[in-house]
């Protein structure tokens, strides 16, 4: 008769000569990992001074791109000429008049504006000090140099404040290093009332529209485009005197400005302020340099630097199932978060299409497992990998009564501070923009509690312990921006973050990423 | 060496002691591992596991029972943390069900074909086994381990006990066909 046993015994019999040894590499890594806990010992100091100064780099990195930009550009000391369009021919009496004295406009401006034929009449020095004329190559020389198309009535009358303000750091730029002083105020006002109004003047100003039709404003038009063309000096006497510009404030020209009553506030001016005075030699180089500073202007325009506000709601879940606490944890319902992440961003626009982005921000997410069974009775049912227990704070709280097994839910609140990079190419650029946006960030840890939840009541649990003081993410997203003006826009941006290495140590399957929708303002400067 | 004594160094992370204790204990706890993790490698994990626990809180073993003991209850918690699903079940109080006893014949199998039976269990069922039939706990010890009901306990080990004598039909039946 066979000899029948219990299934279990039998098992049990069997088992317990079970006696295979393990690979030796078993031990290697042991000692490994136990080398490993004692650096950790020697450098748990280290991670707050890492977030610091991490958050600090940031920051430092992120104000002194700002200030060296706003250090280098041409701007001056020079206040910004600001002009006006006029709709009706009015006077200067209805522009601002109390603090903005008459502006003359440089003598590059005149000409710049210069296509007469009448060369009789110019009163612009040539670099040929002798001639009493332009000769049609320098005449050419000098069309060819024409400001942008909406000064070439002779008038800054754009409404782009920008090139306005360009042209008073042009100004400044131009004064040196081939200023030199009038000695005498006096000459300067003995020469202009020596000035006659018009006799031959009749010099074709090509884009001036006041002109075409009425003769009598021809004469005002010409006036507002450069004293000096109005004022005509015997050409002799301008060869070996020094143009004049005078030092600004801010002023206002209009377009169809009053002749005499320019002429009056320019000896006004005269009397008043300095004046600084200009090698004519030197007139084609400054005109020049002038091109360099354009091409200066054109970026400013252009607004290469842009800073940007952003909140965001962010989703917070994970790519696979699993669990960041423990692996026992993978299988139990969970529920992702919703938090609010908000942060600043410089923006620099390498080219037309494509910008570099950095910026400092504060994400926030949180995550909760639920109906998690322990016994609270029992420590091990306790124990989940990824978390410190404070078990101080946890198992008063606890209802014990005859039932030592309750269901909790744990509840996650991680919150980082992130440094995004990423660059975004303009995929459309019109009023509504569309960006395709790419780019990681680096994530330093700042706080990361666990709380357990149990019907109504909630309490600390204890600190996820998993979380690597430093992460990063790969970051891709669109990016929709309507503009609001030239300068403001609003931006609305999807983007999807998949956090590359969060964990010291994942049992748990968890692959965390981040959704958020960021949505803010962003300025152009 | 001395017991005591190697403890005592190991507690003052004398490598070359931990090396020894290493030794002395590995086959018996790999034996655990083997019988509570799915295959091979996750045994060879969890005996890593353990052991890194082991030196690590070994200033928390006062002398208090065996070190064995302790060395044991700490690898077989290694293993139930990787297995078990913290899911939780409200105890229910129904009728002890009475199950009935499963037997066998002396089984002519190798040891690896035992072992890979019970390794094939389906989790739970294979950690209620091994804590109830080869490691003596109690189903309300089980219970409170594994966060399930005793009846739940109960039940989970006479299904692995069924899985287990319906694996060894099949081996039987392969056996007389094949020689």
């Amino acid at each position: 008769m066979a000899d029948k046993k219990e299934i279990g015994q039998a098992f049990k019999e069997q088992l317990d000569q079970v006696n295979t040894p393990p690979d030796d590499a078993v031990w290697s890594k042991i000692t490994d990992a136990l080398d490993k806990k004692k650096d950790k010992k020697r450098i748990l100091v280290l991670p707050l001074w890492l977030k610091i100064s991490g958050i600090a780099a940031g920051l430092t990195l992120l104000i002194s791109l700002g200030v060296s930009q706003f250090s280098n550009s041409i701007f001056t000391n020079e206040k910004p000429i600001v002009v006006s369009e006029d709709k009706t021919p009015d006077t200067i009496s209805d522009q601002k008049e109390s603090d903005t004295p008459f502006q003359i406009s440089t003598k590059t401006d005149t000409l710049k504006d210069q296509s007469t034929e009448d060369v009789k009449n110019e009163v612009i020095p040539s670099e040929n000090t002798n001639k009493n004329v332009i000769t049609s190559e320098e005449k050419q020389k000098m069309q060819n140099k024409q400001w942008p198309e909406n000064t070439s009535n002779g008038i800054l009358n754009t409404k782009n404040n920008d090139l306005a303000e360009g042209q008073s750091s042009i100004k400044s730029n131009i004064k040196e290093p081939y200023i030199e002083e009038i000695t005498s105020k006096q000459k300067l006002l003995e020469r202009h009332q020596a000035i006659t109004t018009e006799n031959n003047q009749k010099p074709k100003i090509n884009e001036s529209r006041a002109n075409k039709d009425n003769p009598k404003q021809e004469k005002e038009t010409k006036t507002t485009t450069g004293i000096v063309k109005e004022h005509r000096m015997p050409i002799n006497e301008l060869e070996d005197s020094l143009i004049f510009q005078r030092k600004t404030d801010a002023v206002v020209i209009t377009k169809h400005g009053n002749q005499e009553k320019i002429l009056d506030r320019f000896i006004d001016s005269l009397k008043n302020d300095t004046v600084i005075a200009m090698n004519k030699k030197n007139i084609f180089e400054e005109i020049k340099k002038d091109e360099v500073v354009l091409d200066s202007l054109e970026d400013i325009k252009r607004g290469r630097w842009s800073v940007a506000t952003q909140v965001a709601p962010v989703y917070y879940s994970t790519l696979s199932s699993g669990s960041s606490l423990d692996a026992s944890l993978s299988n139990n319902t969970s529920d992702p978060g919703i938090n609010l992440s908000y942060g600043i961003q410089l923006q620099y626009a390498i080219s037309e299409k494509l910008i570099l982005r950095g910026g400092v921000g504060r994400t926030s997410l949180s995550y909760t497992t639920s109906n998690i069974g322990v016994d609270v009775s029992d420590p091990n049912t306790l124990a989940f990998s990824g978390i410190d227990i404070d078990t101080d704070a946890f198992i008063s709280p606890i209802t014990l009564g005859d039932e030592s097994l309750v269901s909790l839910d744990l509840l996650q609140k991680i919150t980082y501070y992130e440094f995004p990079l990423e660059l975004s190419y303009g995929l459309i650029n019109k009023k509504i923009g569309l960006d395709l946006i790419g780019g990681f960030s680096t994530l330093v840890l700042d706080s990361s509690l666990v709380t357990a939840q149990q019907e109504n009541s909630s309490f600390k649990f204890g600190e996820q312990n998993n979380l690597n003081t430093i992460s990063f993410s790969g970051n891709i997203g669109l990016g929709v921006d309507y503009a609001l003006s030239n300068r403001l826009s609003f931006g609305l941006e999807p983007i999807l973050k998949i956090q590359l290495n969060p964990y010291s140590n994942n049992t748990g399957n968890f692959k965390p990423y981040l959704f958020g929708v960021y949505t803010g303002l962003r300025y152009k400067f | 060496m001395n017991i005591t004594i190697l403890v005592n160094k190991c507690k003052e992370d004398d490598r070359s002691a931990q090396g020894e204790l290493y030794s002395l204990y590995k086959i018996q706890l790999f034996a655990l591992c083997l019988k509570y993790c799915k295959n091979f490698e996750e045994a060879e994990d969890t005996l890593q596991e353990s052991f890194i626990s082991i030196f690590s809180k070994i200033h928390q073993y006062k002398g208090t029972g065996s070190f064995e003991g302790w060395m044991t209850r700490i690898t077989i918690n290694k293993a139930i943390n990787k297995y078990r699903k913290r899911t939780f079940e409200k105890p229910i109080n129904e009728e002890e069900l009475e199950y009935s006893v499963i037997e066998v014949e002396k089984l002519p199998h190798s040891l690896d074909e035992i072992l890979n039976m019970v390794q094939e269990l389906p989790d739970q069922y294979r950690l209620v086994f091994n804590l109830y039939t080869l490691d003596g706990y109690s189903h309300k010890e089980i219970a409170a381990n594994l966060g399930i009901s005793i009846s739940t306990s109960k039940s989970n080990l006479h299904r692995a006990k069924q899985i287990l004598k319906q694996k060894l039909l099949e081996k039987e039946k392969l056996v007389k066909n094949y020689g």
